[in-house]
């Protein structure tokens, strides 16, 4: 077929291989066990275990922590936009 | 998209093997898209866009040798299926352009809404806007487009790149989201409706 007549170029060889590399660090992330949230919340339970506070005030950090985890999340968009138009600019 | 007519049943869907399709890892990626617990869903929905678009502009990066105006005249998935462009600016009309142009006018708009801070708002506690899921899944069904093309013309690019669990891998990932959120009509996948069925499983069938 036609495709198989192509030879790439080293550039898109090179390109490729960087991208899966992402990509493999990218769903290894994704996929991870137990994630970061959930590890984070874990640590946050175990500290609260020991704290003498009332469940009211708990709460009150354990929301703390979802609030956080937004601006994480908000944070990250801005960082993967910054960085995907570069990747690949800079690679191709 | 507009069904083309008067051609013969040739299509990709033949090509498309009938067995499960080896992917990245052997997670759970449908647990994995899920809203977590206490999450705010726009927020969720607007941090995997942000990783889609990225996604597709790296696994379309790849494949522009093969992709040229010469070889992919039209912008297409399969024989039957011709996208059209249409943004109401330059093209207030749909037009038939290269795929190649069709994904820079599909990626540029995109871009532009990632960036546009009234869509996509990134200091902290500001608003998401009142038509925020509308404009999320015009994103989807677009970038749907670039994988549909990518499968349907550029598998053997793809696989001569062994890049084909990563595509894999991005397009299970991203039709688990597209389901969990209900992002997509059913008539917008048909151009993959094999795919999707080999990548996700055999509960996934479009009728
Ligand atoms: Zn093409």
């Amino acid at each position: 077929s036609e495709t198989s007549e192509i030879i790439p170029s080293v550039e898109t060889v090179e390109k490729s291989a960087a991208i899966k590399i992402y990509f493999e660090n990218y769903f290894y992330g994704v996929l991870k066990k137990p994630s970061g949230r959930m590890t984070r919340r874990l640590l946050l339970e175990n500290e609260l275990e020991k704290m003498t506070i009332s469940e009211q005030d708990k709460q009150w950090i354990r929301q703390e922590l979802l609030d956080l985890e937004s601006d994480y999340m908000r944070l990250l968009r801005k960082r993967v936009a910054i960085s995907s138009f570069n990747i690949v600019k800079t690679i191709g | 998209f507009r069904a083309k007519k008067h051609i013969p049943e040739r299509t990709h869907q033949h090509r498309l093997q009938k067995y499960a399709e080896v992917t990245l890892g052997s997670g759970n990626l449908k647990l994995a898209v899920q809203l977590p617990e206490g999450e705010d869903s726009q927020e969720w929905l607007a941090v995997h866009t942000y990783d889609f678009y990225n996604q597709i502009n790296m696994l379309y990066g790849i494949i522009t040798e093969y992709c040229t105006p010469q070889r992919c005249p039209v912008m297409s998935a399969g024989a039957r299926v011709e996208y059209r462009w249409q943004d109401n600016k330059q093209y207030k009309k749909p037009t038939t352009v290269s795929a190649p142009h069709y994904v820079d006018l599909l990626m540029n708009w995109i871009q532009g809404q990632l960036e546009d801070n009234d869509v996509f708002p990134s200091q902290l506690g500001a608003p998401f806007p009142k038509n925020f899921s509308s404009i999320v899944k015009t994103i989807f069904k677009r970038l749907f487009r670039v994988y549909a093309h990518i499968y349907c013309h550029h598998l053997e690019a793809i696989q001569q790149l062994n890049a084909e669990p990563h595509l894999n891998t991005s397009f299970k990932h991203f039709m688990y989201f597209v389901y969990e959120f209900k992002l997509m009509d059913k008539s917008e996948m048909q151009p993959l409706a094999e795919k999707i069925t080999n990548v996700l499983g055999d509960e996934y069938v479009l009728t």
